[in-house]
């Protein structure tokens, strides 16, 4: 069904797993296939909670940056502005945040590396599991751009504005026991734990879990 | 309206530099210490990409001066005027596009600390007090401080805002009130180093929008600020190069 992702369900648990090893680049395919399965198969599944995770060691690398400015670009260049490009890319944006309007508990399982718009996609779940070497952050001013899928809204909204303004425009990579210090992820385990761990969490969580935690800030 | 004589203004780099100078304690003359035109002239005219506010000497402020208040306050609309204009300063402040960081050493209070409040970044010396010593004389503080604060501590918020009672930087660390602590007895230091390192490699479009996207997250609605998001990373994006 999909080509960079897969999907399947176990004991009513969802698995959305990113597949393009080894470290699972978002590319104009990833978001469209997101995008499909987000608006057509996901809210038909019979399931209780939902894994995204990576195949392999690494969560996501994030955007293909090459990818999306090439789109840009070539939009930029036949429109002669930016609000097409805009209003097409502001679609990733929203299907992103959309995971928080399922009625199921999100839990993201991070190995690895997870950076820029695949962090973004992380912060977007409700709860984040990392293994101990897990490399975090929104690198995106270091190539002199933004976090353009959700990580401007999402970040300064999770904890104090202050650090939100530090990890953005530094765009220094963080460790999970800082992120969890900060309030961003919830539970550290070792990488080899992490799948197992979001299972035990997901049974737990989908026994009660309460809607309003959804939009907690 | 003039620039108070108490503040002075220099770049280092491409940081500018606020110092409140007056006395010992850097007692504020007037809420509205600093001329709204006048600092957004020079923040655009120098192309600045970070601002530190700071005391001279010691301490940050002891805020206003107490007689010097009453006196405004003989004239009601004087002061009412003043204190809008203050207002409109400390929102100023707190809106710019480039990261703002408080350098607090010694006495941080009442307007002293409305202004560290409208910084971005709080960055404080192991000596630094704060304090809102208003409710000790009857009044509360004018600046939107009380609004600040409890949006930044809630409930903590209290332990200063209801009781007058000073905290040590350590606790203003505890509670979240202050970023980091210096190790340098001069928390100047940590700052320029801080927004160096924030700011350095960017170019000021960057961290334009870094800073206007950051602060849309909490001024607008999810649907505005995704779009806007979206629109200033459309926008950067076309000028950076890509390997086709």
């Amino acid at each position: 069904m999909f080509k960079v992702l897969n999907w399947h369900i176990k004991d009513h648990i969802g698995y959305l797993e990113i597949n393009n090893p080894p470290s699972n680049p978002m590319d104009s395919e990833f978001f469209e296939e997101f995008y499909w399965w987000r608006t057509e198969v996901v809210d038909k599944a019979d399931i209780r909670a939902l894994i995204i995770h990576g195949k392999g060691r690494h969560f996501s690398s994030g955007a293909v940056l090459d990818d999306l400015l090439g789109i840009i670009a070539r939009s930029h260049g036949q429109n002669g502005d930016i609000e097409k490009i805009s209003n097409f890319l502001n679609k990733n944006s929203k299907i992103f945040y959309s995971l928080k309007d399922l009625k199921i508990p999100v839990i993201a399982a991070v190995r690895g590396v997870c950076l820029g718009s695949a962090f973004e996609l992380a912060l977007c779940a409700d709860y984040i599991i990392c293994g101990e070497k897990a490399v975090l952050g929104l690198p995106e001013t270091t190539f002199e751009l933004i976090p353009g899928c959700t990580g401007t809204y999402v970040l300064p909204n999770l904890v104090k504005k202050s650090l939100a303004i530090e990890l953005i425009l530094s765009g220094k990579t963080f460790s999970p026991y800082d992120a969890k210090k900060w309030g961003i992820i919830h539970k550290i385990t070792s990488s080899k734990k992490v799948l197992n761990m979001a299972e035990e969490i997901a049974k737990k969580l989908s026994e009660n879990f309460i809607q309003d935690f959804k939009h907690l800030r | 309206m003039s620039q108070s004589e108490i503040i002075s203004k220099e770049r280092i780099g491409d940081i500018g530099i606020i110092t409140i100078s007056n006395g010992k304690e850097n007692y504020l003359d007037k809420p509205d210490f600093f001329n709204i035109e006048q600092l957004q002239n020079w923040i655009s005219e120098e192309e600045l990409k970070g601002l530190i506010i700071r005391g001279a000497g010691r301490n940050f402020s002891a805020g206003a001066d107490l007689d010097n208040l009453t006196e405004l306050a003989q004239n009601q609309n004087v002061l009412t005027d003043k204190m809008n204009k203050g207002k409109s300063l400390l929102d100023f402040i707190e809106k710019l596009n480039i990261p703002v960081i408080a350098a607090i050493n010694g006495v941080c209070f009442g307007g002293g600390l409305e202004i560290a409040l409208a910084c971005h970044i709080r960055i404080a010396s192991k000596n630094a007090l704060f304090a809102f010593p208003e409710i000790n004389h009857g009044l509360i503080p004018g600046l939107g401080g009380s609004y600040r604060i409890v949006q930044l501590l809630g409930n903590k918020a209290k332990e200063i805002l209801l009781n007058g009672d000073m905290i040590n930087a350590e606790r203003a660390y505890e509670i979240g009130l202050v970023d980091h602590i210096s190790e340098h007895k001069d928390s100047f230091e940590l700052s320029i180093d801080k927004l160096i390192s924030l700011t350095s490699d960017r170019s000021l479009e960057v961290i334009n929008y870094a800073m206007q996207a950051i602060h849309n997250a909490t001024l607008l609605d999810k649907d505005e600020a995704l779009k806007i998001e979206t629109e200033l990373f459309c926008k950067l994006a076309v000028k950076v190069e890509w390997n086709q």
